[in-house]
């Protein structure tokens, strides 16, 4: 799983404060991808980029921008470290956590697969 | 793009048939008609075989597709999916999930929709049936995941229950899963987004038109071919109305 969908996961069990879900990372492994600016570009406004700041800095990379830095389009060092994050991290295992403190349901992330599925008392 | 599937999964997906190979031979004639940077989402990816290839034209033409997206309800789709990623060197996520649950896709919307549905027409009885296996399977997916399996371990575990009846089993008229997730994929359709949707005969069709239609929808017939006694077509559905329903 790529940070690119945690961006897009929220709990199933809640209807207020379910997203973003906090991320636990077990394994991850880098699996490297041809760069292209313009694809990178694009995606930064379909995204919370608020969330996913937040959670790569959670996960060890301190450095990582708050905000999207001024005058984006010629910031190449911050895009390709936005591509390494987004499209190159992918975590093999570990866990999505609601952030509902009356919740906290945890959707385990095996193989490199989110399980975002409910049992059945929980329906 | 090639597939490799182990013995199990033989058994537990829905192995790519005729009505795949007719979805995906519309799809390659498509792919000049997405807009670029879409984000795709194909429901039901099973195999991998539609978002796959997708994935991989998409990437080779240049036209990077900003998200290709699979949802499975089968762990062990997912797990077969995934694994065209890793042996093809092309990208696209896939997540387990029941339709959209746990999808905040919002934000960014769906540009093109993949949906091969269950569509064939069966009794209540198998409908009952498929429910049960699938509560089955996530209790045993828990319950292994609480004992610490992981990795390889884990996916024969879990693949112990076997979903495949869920891959085709559409309860009455084969429509009881397509209209639940249509319902729900209109809503996060982007402006100009594409809906592709298998179908057979038995299918109320002019239902699915009309439904369409009154979203706002054009509808077109991309595909028709007759395989022993199903008459099977691939719809294409354009949003044509300027504001997200």
């Amino acid at each position: 799983m790529r940070l690119l969908v945690h961006n897009l996961l929220m709990c199933n069990k809640c209807d207020k404060n379910n997203y973003p879900l906090k991320i636990e990372v077990n394994k991850s492994v880098i699996m490297e991808l041809e760069f292209k600016k313009d694809a990178i570009l694009k995606l930064i406004p379909k995204l919370d980029f608020e969330v996913l700041s937040n959670t790569v800095r959670e996960l060890g990379f301190k450095q990582f921008p708050k905000q999207i830095p001024p005058n984006v389009e010629q910031d190449l060092a911050f895009l390709k470290d936005l591509h390494r994050v987004l499209f190159e991290t992918h975590i093999m295992d570990g866990q999505l956590t609601c952030p509902n403190p009356s919740c906290k349901r945890n959707y385990p992330i095996t193989n490199g697969i989110p399980n975002m599925i409910l049992t059945e008392d929980e329906q | 793009m090639k597939i490799n599937l182990t013995k199990t999964e033989y058994k537990n997906i829905y192995v790519p048939n005729d009505d795949s190979y007719l979805f995906l031979d519309a799809l390659k004639e498509e792919i000049q008609y997405f807009p670029q940077n879409a984000v795709v989402v194909e429901m039901g990816c099973g195999s991998g075989i539609l978002i796959g290839n997708v994935s991989k034209l998409l990437q080779e033409q240049n036209n990077r597709a900003l998200m290709c997206i699979g949802i499975d309800i089968n762990y062990d789709a997912c797990i077969a999916s995934s694994r065209i990623t890793q042996e093809n060197q092309i990208y696209f996520d896939c997540i387990n999930s029941d339709g959209f649950e746990g999808l905040a896709l919002d934000k960014s919307g769906i540009d093109i929709f993949i949906f091969n549905p269950p569509y064939v027409p069966t009794e209540d009885e198998e409908v009952e049936r498929c429910k049960k296996y699938f509560y089955e399977k996530q209790k045993l997916f828990a319950q292994a995941y609480a004992n610490n399996m992981r990795g390889q371990e884990l996916v024969e575990e879990v693949s112990k229950v076997n979903l495949i009846d869920c891959s085709y089993s559409g309860g009455k008229d084969g429509m009881l899963i397509t209209w639940k997730i249509l319902e729900k994929a209109i809503k996060f359709m982007n402006p100009n987004g594409i809906i592709y949707l298998f179908v057979i005969q038995e299918n109320p069709i002019n239902e699915i038109v009309s439904f369409f239609k009154a979203k706002g929808y054009e509808g077109f017939i991309l595909k028709k071919q007759q395989k022993y006694n199903e008459i099977q077509f691939i719809l294409k559905f354009v949003c044509n109305s300027v504001n997200k329903q």
